[in-house]
């Protein structure tokens, strides 16, 4: 409870079943790969907190189930997301192919203006390979998303994806692209003090300790 | 006899003499076969003293060897030994007898091997492969790639699809499949697991997973009664019940509680359905977020669900958590009302639901009596199997062709018209069961069964009617006192917000607070008080 942070983002990270979105998120929370996992039934979450460009920021990772009939079910913690993983799996293609309907469902169902970041995982089983980097950094460009290849076995890539995804979002606050004040945005300020660097947007709030700024 | 011995070395930790484990081949197994992970179990476990052991055995072997009399005659029995726990060296007959699988599997002989042949819908079977080695790898049997374990696995859940391919792979199967797998061989696992997707949890695995939804919210319905607290905390933080209770429903909780609890829990599911399963998640929920106490610890929504991830040991101990499911009630006419009532509201906001399942049996007298409306008392049992073409048309039958029941029939209320295309399947030759439930032939016999059961049903009836007038009264009467316990609340949100300005700057305001003789006494007792209330209540 303790900790202090200037943002708190909500992260979702999603794509196909077995493209190890969960191992992912292991690997950036614990700092290593996941031997021994469940398959997600629903959802699991998980939270960091990083430094991105001077600033604290609170990640809330929200991990869903791949199988498509839970999407009903998940659609419901899409909700004020601000950024997301999409996963595939570089070794197999179906769960490239299922990219397109992912990407819908982020955008109508979390907000049309969610940062994406494309992740080809299990870039470690790159003999087996089925999609190529190029074909999807194409798509990627296509749709206007970041695009890493990671592993969650090695950890490559791994922080790099959520740190980006990160960074952008950050930069959206700052050029005044995103309103984390706007309901849903899925950005919170985390303490007091930044909400007073802000003071002029927010003259309604209450702050009950001015500290003279 | 041998089963007492089984029991007996079943309680004795084993070091898994035919476990596949790589690597951890040193390792001792739990008594239930675990190696390590979160559902391990200590030495901590309490253990039944021997005789009793042995006593309940025999009990066990007696009900089996009268099985129909008993679950028409003294299911109270049945229902109250399979709350006190099966005992292990008989759990895996005990839940084949409970769902009726056991029949099922005699119905079929050879389906399940048929079923293995076939080549199966690789769209299937990709995902199905892709899971097998995320079951339970803590558990000696799943813990080796390609081990026994999960190809059993593969085999019923590749076995599933052929049977039912409208259904086809739903990914909280596994898990379920699995809990299967540790009692009992692939055949009589698939087959129990039939029982559990046809019978017990109708549409729980099904393409849009509807039924879920909708028992998430019926459930939060439910909850609003059991724990009006935890109820209006996660209604303020807007957490819809199938972020938290998707896994607990669709595993029967097979991944989240401590590995004795599950089997607990099973074996009272298996006697009395989904009840069980909506009761535990009651529990479990008035135990974690029932208190204002709790409620503080848990301001956020996240918070509150990092909360709802790790419940509290105590709560979930296995005595304990058995003790406050028997003590909730929570019946299957209430359920039944909610379903009601919340298939009503889902259609006016939703529309109309994309997958009807069949109607949802709560446990095995349910099933018992589904089972004796389509066969009626010809003398022994089984000399139905003689009946030509049955076989075939059976598992016809039960191979998903038929069309769909009204939903939503309330199951207990009134001599349902019952099955009605099953059972028009199984005879086509018989006038229309629906309407009246008129038996077979017009021996006396059956005239007089049938007289009897109309009677139990009408008595039952009764029963339940003086049961949801008791729960009005009640309910009436928990809303009087939640209005005057959020006016209380308010006030002293008040109080405390007085303090707080008053306290403002000093160090020392917290503790003073605390100290401070109104708010916390105040506090304090309401909360005990609202806990006390709560169990009045039910």
């Amino acid at each position: 409870m303790a900790e202090t942070y200037d943002f708190l983002f909500k992260f979702l990270v999603i794509g196909s079943a077995g493209t190890g979105k969960s191992c992912l998120l292991h690997q950036f929370i614990e700092n290593k790969f996941k031997q021994d996992s469940n398959h997600t039934i629903g959802v699991e979450f998980g939270s960091r907190v990083v430094n991105v460009g001077g600033k604290t920021v609170k990640l809330q990772i929200w991990d869903t189930a791949g199988q498509e009939r839970f999407r009903s079910v998940t659609r419901s913690y899409y909700r004020g997301a601000a950024g997301a993983l999409l996963v595939y799996d570089i070794t197999s293609r179906e769960t490239y192919n299922s990219l397109a309907a992912w990407l819908t469902d982020a955008r109508t169902l979390a907000s049309p203006n969610i940062v994406v970041i494309l992740c080809g995982n299990k870039k470690d089983l790159d003999p087996e390979r089925e999609v190529t980097f190029l074909e999807a950094s194409r798509f990627a460009q296509e749709n206007e998303l970041m695009f890493l290849e990671t592993s969650a076995l090695t950890g490559e890539n791994v922080e790099e994806a959520f740190l980006k995804c990160a960074r952008t979002i950050l930069n959206k606050i700052d050029s005044g692209e995103l309103d984390p004040e706007r309901m849903g945005s899925g950005i919170q300020y985390g303490d007091a003090s930044l909400r007073q660097l802000r003071q002029p947007r927010s003259a309604q709030a209450v702050t009950p300790q001015p500290c003279g700024c | 006899m041998s089963g007492t011995l089984e029991s007996l070395a079943d309680d004795v930790s084993s070091m898994g003499s035919d476990s596949e484990i790589n690597g951890l081949a040193l390792r001792k197994t739990d008594k239930y076969g675990f190696l390590g992970g979160s559902q391990y179990s200590g030495s901590l476990e309490s253990s039944i003293p021997v005789d009793v052991a042995r006593q309940r055995e025999l009990k066990w072997l007696e009900m089996f060897s009268n099985w129909d009399k008993w679950l028409s005659r003294r299911f109270q029995k049945v229902k109250l030994r399979c709350r006190k726990g099966i005992p292990s060296s008989l759990r895996a007959k005990a839940w084949q007898y409970l769902s009726n699988s056991k029949e099922l599997l005699e119905q079929n002989p050879g389906k399940f091997e048929e079923l293995e042949r076939a080549p199966g819908d690789p769209k299937w079977l990709d995902v199905i492969e892709k899971d097998l080695h995320r079951q339970f790898p803590f558990h000696e049997m799943f813990a080796a790639r390609g081990g026994h374990g999960q190809q059993d696995l593969y085999r019923i859940l590749k076995a599933y699809t052929i049977y039912r391919p409208d259904e086809g792979y739903c990914q909280a199967q596994a898990p379920v499949a699995a809990v299967l797998l540790m009692h009992m061989p692939a055949e009589q696992a698939f087959w129990c697991l039939v029982q559990i997707c046809d019978k017990y949890l109708p549409g729980y695995y099904s393409a849009g997973l509807e039924a879920i939804q909708l028992d998430g919210e019926i459930f939060f319905a439910l909850l609003r009664r059991a724990s009006p607290l935890a109820h209006r905390h996660l209604r303020r933080q807007r957490i819809d019940p199938v972020l938290y209770m998707t896994e607990w429903f669709m595993c029967i909780f097979a991944r989240t509680l401590p590995w004795a609890s599950v089997l607990r829990v099973w074996d009272m599911f298996f006697c009395e359905g989904v009840k069980i399963i909506f009761r535990v998640a009651l529990v479990l929920l008035r135990h974690t977020l029932g208190s204002v106490e709790k409620l503080r610890s848990c301001q956020g929504m996240y918070e509150t669900m990092e909360q709802l991830r790790n419940l509290p040991q105590q709560c979930m101990q296995e005595d304990f958590l058995v003790h406050e499911v028997t003590n909730l009630p929570v019946t299957e006419a209430l359920i039944e009302r909610e379903n009601t009532a919340q298939l009503k509201k889902w259609r006016e906001t939703r529309g109309e639901l994309q997958y009807r399942p069949s109607r949802r049996l709560h446990g095995s007298r349910a099933i018992h009596e589904e089972r004796r409306r389509q066969q009626p008392p010809l003398g022994p049992s089984s000399s139905l199997l003689s009946l030509p073409g049955l076989k075939s048309r059976s598992s016809r039958a039960a191979g998903g062709t038929f069309s769909p029941p009204p939903p939503a029939r309330r199951a207990s209320a009134g001599p349902a018209p019952g099955p009605v295309v099953t059972a028009e399947g199984l005879h086509p030759s018989l006038p229309s069961p629906t309407g009246n439930s008129t038996p077979l032939g017009s021996s006396k016999e059956a005239r007089r069964q049938e007289k009897e059961r109309q009677k139990q049903e009408k008595e039952r009836a009764k029963e339940r009617q003086k049961q949801e007038k008791e729960w009005e009264r009640q309910e009436k009467e928990r809303q009087k006192w939640e209005k005057e316990q959020e006016k209380e609340q308010q006030k002293q949100e008040k109080e405390r917000q007085k303090q707080e300005k008053k306290g403002q700057g000093r160090k020392l305001s917290l503790r003073r607070k605390a100290d401070a003789p109104p708010a916390p006494h105040d506090g304090g007792d309401r909360s005990s008080a609202a806990e006390a209330r709560q169990d009045a209540y039910f």
